[in-house]
């Protein structure tokens, strides 16, 4: 209360001095965005360079590979034939005009593989994260205000028992509970064999069925992925639950609460009002990580449940050492990463001013 | 789920070159009932492919579905390999020496656009084929066609051929459009290895004179093939066949409830346990698991011992590692598969015998060895090889052997075995055509296999040369199988390799299906045969 | 829930490390022999049945323990060297070097975990201290800001120049000063990676990319039950010991953290 009093009066005079305090502001996180992101293709590039293997038997064919004026074509594209750091050059400049390379293993552009892959994987991370958020929120803000009591005690347990839990492992459980004794879902993959997949437009099937009007298909999409989604789920809400609950309890030990409390407002206002939005931005920015490491965490997950998404194209590159698709997953979960943590950071710069000046 | 980058194909490659055999519809034994108009087929497999040109491919997936699209001159029908069938040839001479073959062309066979199939368009196939210079044009290589009419090819070898019927049902040399194809880039000139553009228009369009065309391939996800309305023999069963990407575990699950007309193609080993009795199952024996062990007392004093590769060979628990492969699996006989011509026969079972193996170590004087033992860290047929090589180990564990276990993924693998370093190691292997010629070459002292083991003399070389040269000089398949099975038992007695199991492929059908049948032909699956159930 | 739950965590924790190692007393059965009675279900000869090579599970789950929570402490224990000297580093000596390692954490932050370690050991092959090496890559950032963090609250308290004054060297400095006091949230952090390192490398392992076969690993005893999940046994219990040894670890850490008050992160 005191503090935004302050801040208000102090607006008008400061207005000028803020605004290049925030121009200042945004532009060192844009800075260092840029160079992390120029830092994860040197990171990514040095790795692929341990990967065992002559890059360029692998990426040729026999034919190609018996062809002196291909396999100087491919030399020259990657600048194989210069020293490493004119290669990791090379690469950038390649990289600056959206050539990611090609796939060893699809015979296709990194980029167009992402492009496939990615959506499979939001479509079962963004339902994920709501359910998520939802129920941490919830569960979280239930068991800050019941504190030391025994429901507090079984949330407790309970989140540290879906961290603790493999998620591969409840991924396999998953199935054979649900498939193969209950029968009552579907058993991985994105649709039913009957199905084709809607034209595309978001490349989300059960979004894009619904687009095209195909009920059926909309519907069966969502039932494969229930599962995946339930699983990912577990691990996030654990997280959240424990987060919510500590920065909800940090927040009732401010003074203005107290006040609010003693000025009599009644409980559910306190909670909305005070609570909640006092521990808004730092939800946001949990689920806002939470959404970027699922991004490429999903590997197990998908593993299990043969979903064709980010993880499983990194997982697949990885263990045919496909070079150009490994340093393409790397970045392109590195740019999600970063850029995430960019907005977070631009968000809480814009609202709170007392950051900027950090 | 370990590794789950099931390549079967891939892992055909490590045989010198490689790949299975012929495309084509067959003309005989298919269940043709015209069966309803919107009937589909779905076709559940691991997927493995890059590309659906017929002169390029050389996977399984591509082949099951090459084969349904393009003919070739002959065909293997059902699960008969014996014998190469008529196709869009109607009838073939061979000349005593094996080295001339008269293909005379049926009447009224038309491409999926109406335009008639002819000499020109078969000899410019196989041109094509030769000059991509791809994975199979290597057993195609000697070959020359010429078209002497509209309706007759000749066929010329440089040596003596007889498998060359045979060549002649491989996908790989299935007859395209020349005038459609040609209008897309195609090229049988010398230096279509780099002047051909085709491969991406035969990625999205069928050019062949099949029973079914392509409407759509999404790689990685499905490939959809429509019955070709011009199909110039019976009409199959099913009007749409979507050939789908399913992995292993998941082929089972949907099996189990498949009520529609659905086939699995990688269903084996212990994936069968537990089906529904209504599923048909249809298998043959046309895959060996072997190991190998380099000669080289550079790369390994253990490894290059032939007293050690004797002592292995008698401390394999055989009837146990067939056990892994469940239903489909075969005790070790030969390194010839036994659903091909030329395999040893029942009663020729290798047999273990730890006493003898622990006597020959201790003859050579290996107390104790111990040896590196790589393999690819792949799921082949639904049996992770990790837990075949987990047997060899821990059977030679048995024997007094340390065998150290170095799981590879398949490119490292593939480089540390064309390395010739490894000291030992293990692979499965398919023929690359339904003849034992490709294995005898490559796998005899101075073929390119021997040659990573560096084995040229000693170790049972002389022996398994001169078979290998009784193969390759007799002009009938009959003359041919006998040196097969003198080869091989020459192999079995000393030599670098040491043969583990043989494993079967497998097609599953729904109770929807009939002729559902698996052929060892090379395409898997005849989908114009697969019929329905009434 | 405190005092119960930590002696139950406490004494779970201790009992794992008995069986691991008692494992070759108190398992029934050796984990790497093979049988030909294979994939049985649990028995009374076999209480957690056997594996498709016609292993005992319960031996091989007991077992695991010998490689699982060894594999995971040298994980959290290289991190925790490797990320607490060079936050030592950033927090004394500051500027250009502190800003470098900085941003080397902010890097690593940015690739998830497990797909970085995936990435490493594909890169190096897969073997237990290729695991090791990959995971200790993705951790110690965390023990760098920590420790990092529990520097500069030293110099903040003008701790640090008042030695300089006294004429005491900067190594006697770190030694006397700068360590001891930033062991106590190193320690911490540690108990609560400990639980995550195990889960990683179950991962890891259940992708092929840890320990080689035949060695009894819980994450690829799991894999190798997930290749035919109608055989629920041989991927159940290995995950519950997964589930119990982590879950213990978390606990534990918890109750320290609470006890000292430390952040996480």
């Amino acid at each position: 209360m005191l503090l935004r009093s302050v801040l208000h009066r102090s607006v008008l005079h400061r207005s000028a001095v803020l605004r290049s305090a925030l121009l200042r502001y945004v532009l060192r996180r844009l800075a260092i965005a840029a160079g992390l992101l120029l830092g994860s293709t040197l990171v990514g590039f040095a790795l692929v360079q341990a990967v065992p293997g002559d890059p360029v038997a692998a990426n040729l064919s026999d034919q190609a590979l018996g062809d002196p004026a291909a396999v100087a074509a491919f030399r020259a594209k990657w600048g194989l034939d210069r020293p490493l750091p004119m290669q990791y050059l090379a690469y950038l400049g390649n990289l600056l005009q959206g050539d990611l390379g090609t796939s060893q293993q699809t015979g296709r552009p990194v980029l167009a593989d992402l492009l496939d892959h990615v959506p499979a994987t939001i479509e079962l991370v963004l339902p994920a994260i709501v359910l998520s958020v939802v129920l941490g929120t919830a569960i979280g803000m239930y068991a800050a205000l019941r504190q030391g009591r025994a429901g507090d005690q079984a949330v407790r347990v309970g989140a540290l028992l879906g961290l603790s839990t493999p998620q591969f492992w409840l991924s396999v459980l998953a199935l054979y509970l649900f498939f193969y004794v209950l029968g009552v879902s579907p058993n991985g993959g994105r649709l039913s064999p009957q199905f084709s997949p809607p034209p595309r437009v978001t490349g989300m099937y059960s979004l894009d069925a619904l687009l095209a009007g195909q009920l059926d298909v909309a519907w069966d999409a969502v039932q494969h992925i229930a599962l995946p989604v339930l699983v990912l789920s577990v691990v996030t809400t654990a997280t959240l639950v424990r987060f919510v609950r500590s920065a909800i309890l940090e927040v009732l030990r401010k003074d203005y609460i107290a006040a609010a409390y003693a000025k009599g407002l009644p409980a559910r206002t306190v909670l909305l009002r005070h609570l909640l939005r006092a521990g808004l931005v730092q939800i946001i920015t949990m689920t806002s990580l939470a959404f970027a490491s699922m991004l490429a965490g999903t590997v197990l997950v998908e593993s299990v449940f043969s979903w064709p998404g980010v993880g499983e194209y990194a997982y697949a590159s990885a263990s045919a050492l496909d070079r150009p698709a490994i340093l393409g997953v790397c970045l392109f979960v590195a740019a999600v990463y970063i850029v995430v943590n960019l907005a977070v950071d631009l968000l809480y710069g814009v609202a709170d001013p007392r950051i900027r000046l950090t | 789920m370990t590794l789950r980058s099931t390549t079967p194909a891939a892992v055909r490659v490590l045989l010198a070159a490689t790949l299975a055999v012929a495309a084509t519809a067959c003309t005989a034994g298919r269940n043709g009932s015209s069966g309803s108009s919107t009937s589909t087929l779905i076709v559940n497999t691991s997927f493995v492919y890059k590309t659906l040109d017929p002169g390029r491919a050389y996977e399984q997936t591509g082949y099951v579905a090459l084969h349904a699209m393009y003919d070739s001159l002959l065909t293997f029908t059902g699960t008969d390999v014996e014998e190469p069938k008529p196709n869009l040839a109607e009838s073939y001479t061979a000349s005593d020496d094996a080295k001339t073959f008269t293909f005379t062309l049926r009447q009224g066979a038309t491409f999926a656009d109406g335009t008639p199939v002819t000499a020109e368009d078969v000899v410019f196939s196989l041109n094509r084929l030769q000059n991509l210079k791809g994975s199979s044009a290597s057993f195609f290589s000697g070959l020359e066609a010429t078209a002497k009419d509209a309706r007759t090819v000749v066929i010329t070898s440089e040596e003596p051929n007889p498998t060359v019927p045979v060549l002649m049902a491989m996908p790989a040399s299935g007859i395209l459009n020349r005038k459609l194809v040609t209008q897309h880039g195609a090229t049988d000139g010398e230096d279509a290895a780099t002047a051909d553009k085709a491969q991406q228009y035969l990625d999205q369009a069928a050019a062949g004179s099949g029973p079914y065309v392509l409407e759509r391939n999404t790689p990685g996800s499905e490939i959809v093939l429509k019955a070709n309305d011009k199909y110039w023999g019976t009409k199959p069963a099913y009007s749409r066949v979507v050939i789908r990407n399913m992995d292993v575990q998941n082929q089972k699950l949907t099996m189990t409830r498949a009520t529609d007309a659905e086939i699995a193609l990688d269903l084996s080993g212990k994936f069968l346990d537990g089906l529904p009795e209504t599923l048909s199952i249809s298998q043959k024996q046309d895959t060996v698991y072997f190991a190998f062990l380099n000669t080289d007392p550079a790369v390994s004093k253990v490894s290059s011992n032939p007293k050690f590769a004797q002592a292995m060979r008698a401390a394999i628990d055989y009837p146990g590692l067939a056990a892994l492969f469940g239903r489909g699996g075969g005790t070790a006989r030969g390194l010839v598969a036994p659903a091909y011509p030329g395999a040893l026969g029942e009663g020729e079972e290798l047999k273990r015998d730890v006493e003898k193996a622990k006597r020959l170590l201790a003859e050579a004087g290996l107390n104790d060895p111990s040896v590196e033992f790589i393999y690819p860290a792949i799921t082949y047929r639904g049996v992770d090889l990790g837990t075949v090589a987990t047997k060899v180990q821990g059977d030679a564990a048995a024997a007094g052997i340390d065998i150290e276990l170095t799981p590879l993924p398949l490119t490292a693998f593939l480089e540390r075995y064309r390395g010739g370093k490894a000291p030992m190691g293990m692979t499965p292997q398919s023929l690359s055509y339904p003849r034992a010629e490709s294995i005898v070459k490559v796998m005899s002292p101075g073929g390119v296999n021997a040659e990573r083991m560096n084995w040229s003399k000693g170790y049972g070389a002389e022996e398994a040369g001169a078979a290998a040269k009784e193969f390759l000089a007799a002009t009938t398949d009959a003359a041919r199988n006998e040196a097969a099975v003198k080869w091989q038992r020459a192999m079995n007695t000393d030599s670098p390799y040491l043969l583990l199991a043989s494993n079967s492929g497998t097609v599953v059908g729904s109770p929807a299906v009939t002729g559902a049948e698996y052929t060892p032909a090379g395409w898997t699956v005849d989908l114009a045969a697969v019929g329905v159930k009434k | 829930m405190r005092r119960p739950l930590v002696l139950i965590a406490l004494s779970v924790l201790g009992a794992w490390l008995l069986l691991a190692v008692l494992a070759g007393v108190v398992s029934p059965y050796d984990p790497l022999a093979q049988s030909a009675d294979t994939y049985a279900p649990p028995s009374a000869a076999h209480w957690f049945g056997t594996d498709e090579l016609g292993r005992d599970v319960l031996s091989r789950v007991v077992h695991g323990a010998r490689l699982s929570i060894p594999l995971a402490l040298a994980v959290v224990v290289l991190a925790l060297l490797l990320g607490g000297l060079l936050g030592l580093i950033a927090g004394y000596v500051g500027r250009a070097v502190d800003e470098v390692i900085m941003r080397l954490t902010d890097l690593v932050f940015a690739f998830p975990q497990i797909i970085l370690a995936m990435a490493v050991t594909a890169a190096f092959g897969p073997s237990p201290a290729n695991a090791v090496l990959a995971l200790v890559i993705v951790s110690w950032p965390v023990y760098a800001r920590v420790i990092r963090g529990a520097v500069l609250g030293i110099r903040g308290e003008n701790y640090l120049g008042i030695a300089r004054m006294l004429g005491v060297g900067p190594i006697t400095v770190l030694r006397r000063d700068v360590v001891p006091n930033s062991v106590g949230p190193a320690v911490v952090l540690a108990t609560l990676e400990l639980g995550n390192a195990v889960l990683l490398l179950a991962g890891l392992s259940f992708l092929g990319l840890g320990p080689r076969p035949p060695a009894a690993e819980w994450g690829a005893m799991i894999a190798l039950g997930a290749a035919d999940i109608s055989k629920w046994w041989v991927s159940v219990f290995p995950g519950l010991a997964i589930l119990t040894v982590v879950l213990a670890c978390n606990i534990l850490g918890d109750a320290i953290r609470d006890r000292f008050d430390v952040g996480h992160r």
